[in-house]
């Protein structure tokens, strides 16, 4: 277990020092501040406006978070040949595995609780205190479900895709299943991170998810996590490196 | 001393398409003793880098094995080994001193010992000045002495390295070759592959040639120069590799 937070402290800290993770930040912070000023349409019009652009952009920003750091991790470390390091130590490919999924996603957390703490003062600032907190931190933790879910996509997908396709074809599915829904492409035959998404309750103000619903799709994400996980583990093992 | 590696009719193959594979180790036995260094030389091709990397499990044999210090390759034999690979590449957002503590702690080295087994190995291999740069802003000559420094941080019994001369600058071979020794006197056991002959005559204990994943030949480097009347390493190469005429 030691193996896998040393590896996921590792990843943590290379990727809170790359430049694009800033870059995204400055962007949300910019659009978020940019859409606080404005008002047209009414101020209760305006209002739902705002919630729905700002927790949507929340939402896709740390998705592109997640997927494409998670995409580039393994081929990264494969094609520079940095994962000869590793895995000549005693570090089974299991713990890389799981070492490189827990790094990103606890960048992604990071960055998600940026974003949250963004999209509430920006709320904060065009006096809009309608949204409870306890939905708000339901809206949180299924986000971050979605996070671990795709995160663990990104990477099983990131053993046989280039990081380029990966990301495409992850955020792909991202966008497909949250905004088609039912009428996506074999729809019943995929897993549905969209259940993980309460955006619509967010902005309505809407009751908040009863706690066994709650349970149950934070339970769904880890599943789907694991299976994710361990096929890439499985994909993973045997490979020549 | 005993035997510190043992391979055991080793094979590798590599598939090629459906139903095709390339034999890149061919049946190769081979024993290491204890305190010794062996030079493992051959061409290009010759399947000294997939050697290194079956022995320390990046890649799968098809058959034989491979014993560090007698027993099977587990966990507890590569927390004996240090490894250096031929290429230097690590994190370029973190600085060494990061690597090596990370490095350090999957090795199983305790955080009590480890941070003066850093100072110890950034002052060996001459990066202690540049312990808290980070990576993306070195030179190769700088990787590869960090590629050096991650190898011995843990004080293996058994080194592994492959082309440690590589990219590195006369002032560098020398220093390496330094390095190299003074892991000798300490009783280290090193396998080194090289395409540097001289430097591999310089150091080397027991000589190694490969060719097509085969070994022509494994001996004391001093039974093969006493039985050349000309006294190089060079010419019996290119000679048991068959490019005598280059």
């Amino acid at each position: 277990m030691s193996n896998i937070f040393i590896l996921a402290s590792g990843v943590f800290k290379e990727l809170v020092r790359r430049k694009d993770l800033y870059l995204i930040f400055a962007l949300l912070v910019i659009i978020l501040l940019y859409a606080a000023s404005l008002s047209f349409g009414g101020e209760a019009n305006f209002q739902r406006y705002f919630k729905e652009i700002g927790i949507s952009l929340t939402y896709i920003f740390s998705v592109i978070i997640a997927i494409t750091f998670a995409s580039r991790q393994i081929p990264q470390e494969t094609e520079t040949k940095s994962v000869y390091h590793i895995l000549s130590r005693p570090v089974s490919r299991l713990e890389f595995i799981v070492g490189k999924f827990l790094g990103v996603f606890s960048v992604s957390i990071a960055s998600l609780a940026i974003f949250y703490a963004a999209y509430i003062a920006a709320l904060f600032l065009r006096n809009d205190l309608s949204t409870p907190p306890a939905l708000l931190i339901e809206g949180f933790i299924l986000h971050a479900c979605l996070l671990s879910f795709f995160a663990a996509l990104a990477i099983l997908f990131s053993l046989f895709l280039s990081a380029a396709s990966n990301a495409v074809i992850s955020l792909i599915i991202y966008f497909g299943t949250s905004w088609f829904g039912a009428t996506f492409p074999a729809y019943i035959y995929l897993p549905h991170p969209e259940l993980l998404d309460i955006r619509d309750k967010i902005v309505h103000s809407w009751d908040p998810v009863p706690a066994w619903a709650l349970s149950f799709l934070v339970l769904y994400a880890i599943v789907y996590t694991a299976l994710f996980l361990s096929a890439a583990y499985a994909i993973f093992r045997k490979r020549d490196l | 001393m005993g035997s510190v590696l043992s391979l055991e009719n080793l094979t590798v193959t590599y598939a090629r398409g459906p139903g095709k594979e390339k034999t890149a180790i061919d049946g190769v036995s081979l024993d290491i003793g204890g305190g010794k260094i062996l030079g493992l030389l051959g061409p290009n091709g010759a399947g000294k880098t997939t050697l290194i990397k079956t022995v320390i499990g990046l890649i799968g044999a098809k058959n034989g094995s491979v014993s560090i210090f007698g027993a099977p390759v587990s966990a507890a034999a590569k927390r004996r080994v240090g490894y250096m690979p031929e290429i230097a590449n690590f994190y370029w957002f973190l600085t060494p001193k990061e690597v090596l503590k990370m490095l350090g702690r999957l090795s199983g080295v305790g955080r009590n010992d480890l941070s003066v087994r850093i100072e110890k190995t950034l002052e060996i291999v001459g990066l202690s000045d540049e312990a808290g740069q980070l990576i993306k802003n070195f030179s190769k000559g700088m990787s590869e002495r960090l590629n050096m420094a991650q190898a011995i941080l843990h004080d293996p019994e058994l080194l592994i390295l492959d082309e440690p001369f590589s990219g590195l600058d006369p002032l560098g071979r020398i220093h390496m070759r330094n390095i190299l020794s003074g892991l000798k006197k300490e009783g280290k056991t090193i396998l080194l592959s090289s395409h540097e002959l001289s430097e591999a005559e310089l150091i080397s204990d027991d000589i190694c040639v490969m060719k097509k994943g085969r070994i022509l030949r494994s001996a004391p480097l001093a039974e093969i120069l006493e039985e050349r009347t000309d006294k190089s390493l060079e010419k019996y190469f290119l000679q048991m590799i068959g490019g005598q005429d280059v």
